[in-house]
């Protein structure tokens, strides 16, 4: 066998599909081109040949008995066959349902992580769309005086509307128009008795609150009203939602596919063994 | 009547059609199993459930040379057969030693018949051989057995085994050789026309 440790494994696999004939033409003249050229090989061939020989030589081994089938074995036979194909073919459909589910339900959780922050401004910016729907004057808006109402502005406190006459003429008008000493004093409120002119300073009672940054004096510090919206969610509670959403399937029917999936399984096992 | 006449008639569900193609093919289905497993019995066992088998997809054959079908079930319950030996192996007998203790070497249940001396006849090279078979690999030995002792192709083995054509070369060639080394003590016993080149490959290889 020194011959042979010289024989490349690929040469000794064409040596043999030579011995067996199942080279194409093509491989086999080529191989028949190595062997002239290689004696190593043609001493290994003749020794192949030989074992190939003798193995092949060895009697044939006659069955001890026939191994023919009765109707009742034949019976027998046709009566399982398609209970291992059944069973496994069940159980690789539960497993295959339950992780088609998994997946699903694992794809869903990360679809609602992903728009989570999307979902929970939403209750936020509906807060504040609530808040101002609310805030219309049939309930008590929340207010929060940063200057009288009506009350110009430090530079052109003399203009009055010209409707000033047929409208009672708010409190604190022209305000800051000009000295309020100037104007008329015991006009009474909202009963304007002429028509002012221009240049004239408006007969305003004027209240000598001071203001400081736009609020009354005696305004500061209150707390005029706090709103929150109709149904006010807590952010915690958003955030618990937001970390635990609600699986696409119950537990129970994933239970009972895995369940399933196993006595299937077992089943199958069982029948296969069984053969 | 012949083969593809008993083949279409054993599909269409006649069992008589289908026991004569056992008849026709149970020797070699027997023989290969038994040089796979090396135990007549086993061997008995794995051509039996084979036949079953067999039975059981008749509807799923789907032309081709039957003996190749045949035999291909015929290994694939040998596999089967080995693996449940595996899992539950047997446990050989041991002899008693003259004080009644076991020998728990299983030594002496090696053939010592063949020795060198011994002049090898029939039987005793196919002992040799099948103790060399039996040394082999099971995936190894499988190969061999069927394409030297069952005479199948490559294309037939590789569907066998479920392995591409260039692993059954592969594993022909390894089990060749492994056989050749095996079988090398007892070369210079076999008949001329078995030995191989003795003194001509010393000389070579030096």
């Amino acid at each position: 066998m020194i011959s042979q440790a010289r024989i490349s494994p690929k040469d000794m696999e064409e040596l043999c599909a030579y011995i067996d004939n199942e080279l194409t033409e093509q491989e086999r003249s080529s191989f028949e081109e190595k062997l002239a050229r290689s004696v190593v090989l043609q001493k290994a061939l003749i020794d192949q040949r030989k074992l190939c020989e003798t193995i092949r030589a060895i009697p044939a081994r006659k069955a001890p008995r026939n191994f023919t089938l009765t109707t009742l074995e034949a019976r027998e036979a046709r009566k399982g066959r398609f209970l291992l194909p059944l069973f496994s073919w069940a159980s690789v459909l539960a497993v295959a349902l339950l992780a088609v589910l998994m997946v699903s339900e694992f794809a869903f959780k990360n679809f609602a992580v992903a728009t989570a922050p999307m979902e929970t401004q939403a209750p936020i910016l509906a807060m504040g769309a609530e808040s101002d729907l609310a805030a219309e004057p049939t309930t008590n808006p929340p207010l929060i005086t940063w200057s009288y109402p009506y009350v110009g502005g430090g530079a052109g406190g003399s203009g009055l509307p010209n409707t000033a006459q047929a409208q009672p003429i708010p409190p604190y008008y022209g305000l800051g128009g000009g000295p309020a000493a100037a104007g008329k004093q015991g006009v009474e409120e909202g009963t304007p008795t002429e028509t002012p002119t221009v240049g004239e300073t408006p007969a305003v009672p004027v209240e000598a609150t001071p203001i400081i940054f736009g609020i009354r004096e005696d305004a500061l510090g209150q707390v005029i009203e706090t709103s929150h919206p109709a149904e006010f969610v807590p952010l915690t509670q958003i955030a618990e939602a937001v970390a635990e959403p609600q699986g696409l399937v119950s537990p129970a029917v994933k239970l009972t596919l895995a369940g399933l999936a196993v006595v299937f399984g077992l089943a199958a096992l069982f029948l296969y063994r069984k053969r | 009547m012949n083969e593809a006449d008993l083949i279409d008639r054993a599909v269409q569900g006649d069992l008589d059609a289908f026991n004569d193609l056992v008849l026709l093919y149970q020797d070699i289905a027997y023989n290969t199993a038994y040089r796979i497993m090396a135990d007549s019995s086993a061997a008995a066992d794995a051509t039996q459930e084979a036949v079953i088998s067999m039975y059981r997809k008749l509807d799923g054959y789907r032309g081709g040379s039957f003996k190749s079908w045949f035999l291909r079930i015929v290994t694939n319950a040998c596999y089967d057969e080995l693996r449940r030996n595996r899992r539950r192996p047997t446990v050989p007998l041991e002899p008693e030693t003259d004080d009644g203790e076991l020998i728990e070497s299983a030594d002496w249940m090696e053939d010592k018949s063949a020795g060198p001396e011994e002049t090898l006849s029939q039987k005793e090279l196919e002992l040799a051989i099948q103790n060399c078979l039996n040394d082999l690999e099971e995936k190894f030995r499988v190969v061999m057995v069927m394409v030297d002792i069952s005479g199948e192709n490559y294309d037939a083995v590789a569907s066998a085994i479920g392995r591409p054509i260039g692993t059954v070369k592969s594993r022909l060639a390894r089990a060749r050789l492994k056989m050749q080394d095996c079988l090398q003590g007892t070369m210079e016993l076999l008949p001329d026309k078995f030995r191989p080149m003795g003194e001509e490959k010393d000389d070579f290889a030096s």
